[in-house]
């Protein structure tokens, strides 16, 4: 079930109204409705993966009975293996095993034994990447004692399927989400409706803006030969706000319909076009996905204890890891080697940490050096994504050398439509510097101006959701 | 838990409202933009409002739309004629074209198939749908069945307001800025006066040549229309109206298309009039692409059928 879809439109109302008016006297009972609900969300899109999700429950929920139970070291490591590895295992089954197949053939032609690939038709099943990763995190801390395992396989369930959050994340850490399970959930006005505002924030990211920059980022990157360097820009900027506005918008209207359940998720995206340094960036950038990596992998891995050297190939694991996570193309692995590459300089300097704070804080405009970083952030942020983009590396690679060639100082044809949708851009980055200081852009905007004054804002949004929704309906973070 | 309910509800009465207001506006606004989605409208309302009283009807797709021209049938043999070809649609859209006519409008007395190539071929998605949107929630009973087989609108476009303009910017922006009500179709009919384009040229350059898939449903659903219309004792009459030679060649599988035409034909004693080898078919100037004849063609062409109808 899509967010952005007529079914959600019904189904999340009829939830919330059974959630507070008939069941809202007993928690177990709103766990066990969101149990049910969540594995109804994910069967509308393909029910026979229900058994998939079930299976790894059933798994980490045993798994972390026993390793609460046992005592001897060895046994345990052995129990948090086997919860890795079924996993890991059905991740890499599902989402890499073509992918491991065609690159093997592939080098073994390299030597002339011709091989004949026999790929499988394989269903990536929604959101694997979100709760596989998810679920781990219940395993590892439970393994490290960081949290008490539940005995209550329903709390679990809801955990693992939580339907909110369960194909595109916020990747949720069980030390946050799963004791909220356990906590009496009273309706709370204000968090109610910040979470509708939330909402309202996240279709508008998704229809208006994705979707629409979605139909250029499309035409460009499909037809590259075809384009001059200059109009290519334009369509690795339109992709830079697609993937933006899908992936935060879907976090957004996650964040806020489990608010609407009592629930806080984390936040997953704090404004990170406005980063003065990639290192800021990608503080900013899926934040449940990076801190992911940095609690569970980085800092295992040694982190920045053990000098210069341990830190720069700690930094290369997490980001090629981090692009292969995305997906089974070797695209993904240089868009991470390539935000590590522009890490690098940060990290030798010292200076990964130099920008911690909002820009601009307590002014309207940024410096002119401020100005200046993020747009070169900005800059070589597109350029990566162009390989994010990219069918395959050799697309990536034509893209940007017609991009770096005279026709860069062409001027593009710029349609009418284009025009507005780049001014939908204009107004969806200026929405969100106003609101740069917040969780989400519009969250506190206008509260200093009259009610009708924020009402009628909202009545706009509205509007425009209706007339600019485009076409493109599927969230890219499904793939994933 | 109340004030949250009765807040969210204050805030989308109005929504509500006006979603039901602003739907019947531009429904009813885009009904007259007979202009638009290649006047589709202007057919759509004379079948919805019955104002279809011929005795002759000419059904089929685009090559109908552009090949029979009703008001010359009416002229040379006085009997009335309309013509409900519609573009880019197989003989399944056609059939719900007629099905709906029939419900609203008088019987005819002959019907007159234009046949082609594709006429059997099943085509998923709902091609120039905008057709449809103002009259989706007014006729759903008409509608809904036989739309919902299609890629195009979900269950919920037939019922709830203004959700199937979702999105629809170029819809709205028509609507808003057409001010034309004239039609260029009359009784369903539209000339083109073009020139041969190089359609052809791009389709040969894209396939080498190109193979119809016949689908069986649609095949028995045109062979149950001819036994239901003769039932009804309503002649049926198919046509092949004429295709430039060049575009023949370009389908592998037209030899045997034809005769299942002819098949169908003898099986229900009906006739057949095929223009594949008439001269009109050796001749580019009669065309604009390789299936579709220009105004000049389209009038010899016409002139043609009834010259062979009265000798019938």
């Amino acid at each position: 079930m899509l967010f952005n879809s007529i079914d959600f439109a019904l189904f999340l109302p009829i939830v919330f109204l059974l959630y507070w008016f008939v069941v809202n006297k007993n928690v177990k009972h709103q766990n066990a409705l969101i149990f049910i609900v969540s594995y109804v969300f994910y069967g509308w899109w393909d029910w026979r993966f229900l058994s998939l999700i079930l299976f790894s429950t059933i798994v980490d929920y045993t798994i972390g009975l026993l390793l609460s139970k046992e005592e001897n070291q060895s046994k345990r490591k052995l129990f948090l293996w086997i919860s890795i590895l079924v996993n890991l295992g059905f991740l890499g089954f599902f989402k890499y095993s073509n992918f491991f197949i065609e690159n093997f053939v592939e080098a073994f032609s390299l030597f002339g034994a011709q091989i004949k690939p026999n790929t499988l038709n394989i269903i990536l099943p929604v959101g694997i990447s979100f709760y596989t990763f998810q679920t781990l995190s219940y395993t590892i801390d439970v393994y490290r004692r960081k949290l008490e395992p539940t005995k209550d396989f329903i709390v679990f369930g809801s955990f693992v399927s939580f339907f909110p959050q369960l194909v595109a994340g916020p990747i949720e850490r069980a030390t946050n989400l799963l004791p909220q399970f356990y906590q009496i959930r009273k309706f709370n006005y204000s968090r109610a409706v910040d979470g509708l505002r939330q909402i309202l924030w996240g279709l508008f990211k998704k229809v208006v803006i994705a979707d629409n920059a979605a139909e250029y980022a499309n035409l460009y990157f499909n037809n590259s030969a075809d384009y001059s360097g200059s109009a290519l820009v334009l369509g690795a900027i339109f992709f830079t706000f697609q993937i933006y506005g899908d992936f935060s918008g879907y976090s957004d209207i996650a964040i806020g319909v489990s608010r609407l359940f009592g629930f806080d998720l984390k936040r997953n995206f704090a404004f990170p076009y406005f980063s003065r340094d990639i290192a800021e960036f990608w503080r900013r950038w899926h934040i449940s996905l990076s801190s992911w990596f940095r609690d569970y992998l980085y800092i295992p891995l040694g982190g920045s204890i053990g000098g210069t050297w341990m830190k720069v190939r700690n930094t290369f694991i997490i980001f090629l890891i981090s692009g292969f996570w995305h997906g089974a193309n070797w695209t993904f692995v240089v868009w991470g080697a390539l935000n590590a590459v522009y890490f690098l300089p940060l990290l030798l300097l010292n200076k990964n940490r130099s920008n911690i704070g909002t820009v601009a804080e307590n002014s309207n405009l940024p410096t002119f050096k401020e100005f200046y970083n993020i747009i070169l952030t900005f800059s070589l942020t597109v350029i990566a994504w162009v390989f994010f983009r990219a069918e395959n590396i050799e697309h990536a690679l034509s893209y940007l050398s017609i991009i770096f060639s005279s026709s860069l100082f062409t001027i593009p044809v710029i349609t009418l439509k284009m025009m507005l949708i780049l001014v939908l851009i204009i107004f969806f980055i200026a929405i969100e510097w106003l609101g740069r200081t917040n969780e989400y852009a519009i969250e506190k905007l206008g509260f200093s101006k009259p009610r009708f004054i924020r009402v009628s804002f909202y009545y706009m949004l509205i509007s425009m959701i209706f007339l600019f929704a485009g076409s493109n309906q599927q969230f890219i973070y499904f793939q994933f | 838990m109340q004030k949250f309910l009765k807040k969210t509800l204050l805030f989308l009465f109005p929504l509500v409202v006006l979603s039901f207001v602003l739907d019947g506006v531009l429904s009813s606004k885009l009904k007259k933009t007979t202009t638009l989605f290649k006047g589709e409208y202007a057919v759509w309302n004379d079948i919805f409002e019955g104002k279809i009283d011929s005795d002759i009807l000419i059904i089929g797709s685009s090559r109908a739309w552009v090949h029979f021209n009703p008001t010359m049938i009416t002229e040379q043999t006085g009997i009335s004629c309309y013509n409900i070809g519609i573009d880019g649609h197989p003989f399944l859209l056609q059939n719900t074209r007629y099905d709906i006519l029939r419900k609203y409008n008088k019987k005819p007395k002959t019907v007159i198939v234009s046949l082609e190539s594709n006429s059997f071929f099943k085509r998923p998605d709902l091609y120039n749908s905008s057709q449809f949107l103002p009259y989706l929630r007014t006729n759903k009973d008409d509608l809904k069945e036989p739309l919902l087989k299609f890629k195009g609108f979900n269950k919920y476009d037939f019922v709830l307001p203004l959700i199937r303009y979702y999105g629809n910017f170029s819809v709205l922006k028509e609507v808003l800025l057409s001010s034309s009500n004239s039609t260029n179709r009359v009784k369903g009919f539209e000339a083109h006066a073009k020139k041969w384009n190089s359609d052809l040229l791009n389709a040969k350059k894209k396939y080498k040549s190109l193979k119809v898939k016949i689908d069986t449903t649609t095949l028995n659903l045109f062979k149950e229309f001819v036994k239901k219309n003769k039932a009804e004792e309503i002649e049926v009459i198919l046509v092949y109206s004429p295709e430039y030679i060049e575009g023949q060649e370009f389908i592998s599988n037209r030899d045997s298309i034809i005769n299942l035409y002819k098949k169908i034909s003898d099986e229900n004693k009906i006739s057949f009039i095929d223009f594949s080898n008439d001269s009109i078919s050796y001749k580019k100037e009669y065309f604009y692409n390789a299936t579709h004849l220009n105004k000049k063609g389209a009038n010899l062409f016409t002139q043609k059928l009834i010259d062979t109808l009265n000798n019938k």
